[in-house]
């Protein structure tokens, strides 16, 4: 005998979320870092930061640190850090909570036309994609770096850093200037 | 964001020649958990729908980090497929609104590698009149609202919100618990408030709470009637150093079999003094940590300062849910810990909403 079951399947043609015009960083963008406080998270952010001042894609950068990584920045946050920001990097992706509220983070100041970018290391690219997707997307930047940085000692870190920037520069959408080796804030 | 179809008749639907064909067809969608589900025809979810008491296309909550919401119909849906019975179903809702509350944090919870599960402790008459399992094998396999309750959400999380291996839900292991972890309370030793009233809910009610939760730990305490000793003993698995919460001010559920129970109302103690002692009893020192290889200060977020005592809570009173619940038996006693800390995600209470009873004050 034949039957008709139902499915609980979502359907996906809910209205797109709005998304403000890219707005384009000045020659001495500030680029905020978003610290989601996993092991290792910060040092190897600020070791990016030191990297792209250096390559010339920011002139200086300051760290919001997140109370949790299990929770996307609180809109008061962002909107304090997006006062002062014109470029953002979110991250370190390295675990599941960590990484879809990190594109959480990237996505909304994307949202606001603030170009932005969330470093992930490499098991977790796929849920960041996905993540991203589900949030909207927006074009934000999703850059790997290996896995996993909290075994990393410092000089491990600064290596990721290394590796990470130009292509953060690139996902950015930005090009490099001349090195600068000038100071951070 | 991105919404569910509204109603029941726009429902995605799936014709099939016989109900075997039905069951492996949801396997190659992808709708299962591993495990054979119950077909759900237009009149067993329609059936499911009514037990509930709530409009089919109203809104439980939504998660806008994955653009998603789920519907009563969806919930049925899934209610339907994992086996409940239509009266389990103000359960079922009562979990859904348990999980949106924010401070669950459900989105982290679906999402973690530490693999957390939906651990749930109902409490009150409804949960023992729809047959509801409080005494031996609780947590195991053998009673039917326990074990498809806790799968409807499970099923509805995978389904409407992608928490899916491999796409949204990212657990590095998982376990048991994540198939289905809803349990009752039992009778509570005499003069003990039942965990409903505890938390400020009538006698009358039932309520369930809920515990984004690692796999439970059994603990044995046979070796005399001390309550101190028990009280140390139950601790013990809360202060081991490869716990995620240990240190860090997480929370749990105390499961107290029935022995166990009753030494500590025997000598006098209430559900607050285990809170109390639990949480006293679980503090550590940063040289016991170091001792099994965890330096809190390479990772400072995660663990709390130490006192001026030296000594790191793991878990506040307030954050230990005491029930209790099981068999008789040589003294056994569970602990379920939080997978994470409070910071992350707490403990969230709802009552249940039986249709055709009165809403309690």
């Amino acid at each position: 005998m034949a039957i008709e079951l139902l499915l609980p399947t979502v359907t996906r043609t809910g209205a797109a979320r709005a998304t403000a015009a890219r707005r384009e960083p000045p020659p001495e963008a500030v680029l905020a870092l978003v610290d989601n406080t996993k092991t290792r998270a910060r040092d190897l952010l600020v070791a990016i930061g030191d990297e792209m001042v250096g390559l010339g894609a920011a002139a200086s950068y300051f760290v919001v640190t997140k109370p949790t990584a299990s929770h996307a920045l609180s809109a008061s946050a962002s909107s304090e850090m997006l006062r002062r920001a014109h470029l953002v990097v979110s991250g370190v992706g390295d675990c599941g909570a960590c990484t879809s509220c990190s594109v959480h983070d990237a996505v909304h100041c994307a949202e606001q036309g603030v170009p932005a970018a969330v470093v992930v290391t490499d098991p977790f690219v796929g849920l960041a994609e996905m993540s991203a997707t589900r949030a909207g997307s927006a074009g934000i930047g999703i850059v790997e770096v290996e896995h996993p940085i909290w075994a990393r000692d410092a000089a491990g870190v600064l290596e990721l850093a290394a590796e990470a920037a130009p292509r953060l520069v690139e996902a950015l959408g930005l090009r490099a200037a001349t090195p600068t080796g000038g100071p951070s804030a | 964001m991105v919404t569910p179809s509204r109603s029941l008749e726009q429902a995605d639907r799936l014709r099939c020649e016989s109900f075997e064909e039905g069951i492996e067809a949801l396997f190659e969608q992808r709708w299962s958990d591993g495990l054979p589900l119950v077909p759900a025809t237009v009149d067993a979810v329609q059936q499911m729908v009514r037990g509930g008491g709530r409009p089919p296309g109203g809104t439980l909550g939504g998660l806008e980090e994955r653009g998603r919401e789920v519907t009563v119909w969806q919930a049925a849906v899934c209610a339907v497929m994992a086996g409940c019975l239509p009266s389990y179903f103000p359960i079922v809702l009562a979990t859904w609104d348990a999980m949106f509350d924010p401070a669950f944090n459900l989105h982290a919870v679906l999402s973690s590698t530490g693999g957390a599960a939906i651990a749930a402790v109902a409490s009150g008459p409804y949960a023992a009149e729809i047959g509801m399992n409080a005494g031996a094998n609780l947590l195991g396999p053998g009673n039917r609202p326990n074990a498809t309750i806790g799968r409807a959400v499970r099923l509805g999380a995978m389904a409407a919100l992608d928490a899916r291996p491999g796409e949204l839900d990212a657990s590095s292991f998982g376990h048991a618990g994540k198939l289905t972890f809803h349990f009752r309370e039992g009778l509570s030793p005499s003069g003990w408030r039942p965990l409903r009233e505890r938390l400020g809910h009538p006698a009358s009610s039932t309520t369930v709470t809920l515990l984004p939760a690692d796999a439970p730990r059994q603990v044995v305490q046979r070796f005399g009637g001390d309550p101190d000793a028990l009280l140390r003993t139950l601790a013990a698995p809360l202060r081991d150093p490869s716990q995620n919460g240990t240190g860090t001010g997480t929370s749990c559920i105390v499961v107290l079999g029935p022995e166990h129970a009753s030494i500590l109302a025997g000598a006098g103690l209430g559900p607050s003094d285990v809170q109390a002692a639990i949480s006293e009893h679980s503090h550590v020192t940063r040289a016991e940590l170091a001792a099994a290889g965890v330096d809190p200060a390479a990772a400072t977020t995660y663990h709390r300062s130490a006192d001026a005592d030296g000594r790191i809570l793991t878990v506040a009173p307030e954050h230990v849910v005491v029930a209790c619940a099981g068999g008789a038996g040589a003294g056994w006693s569970v602990v379920i810990p939080a997978w994470a800390r409070t910071a992350t995600a707490r403990p969230t209470t709802r009552p249940v909403d039986v249709p055709g009873e009165p809403t309690p004050p």
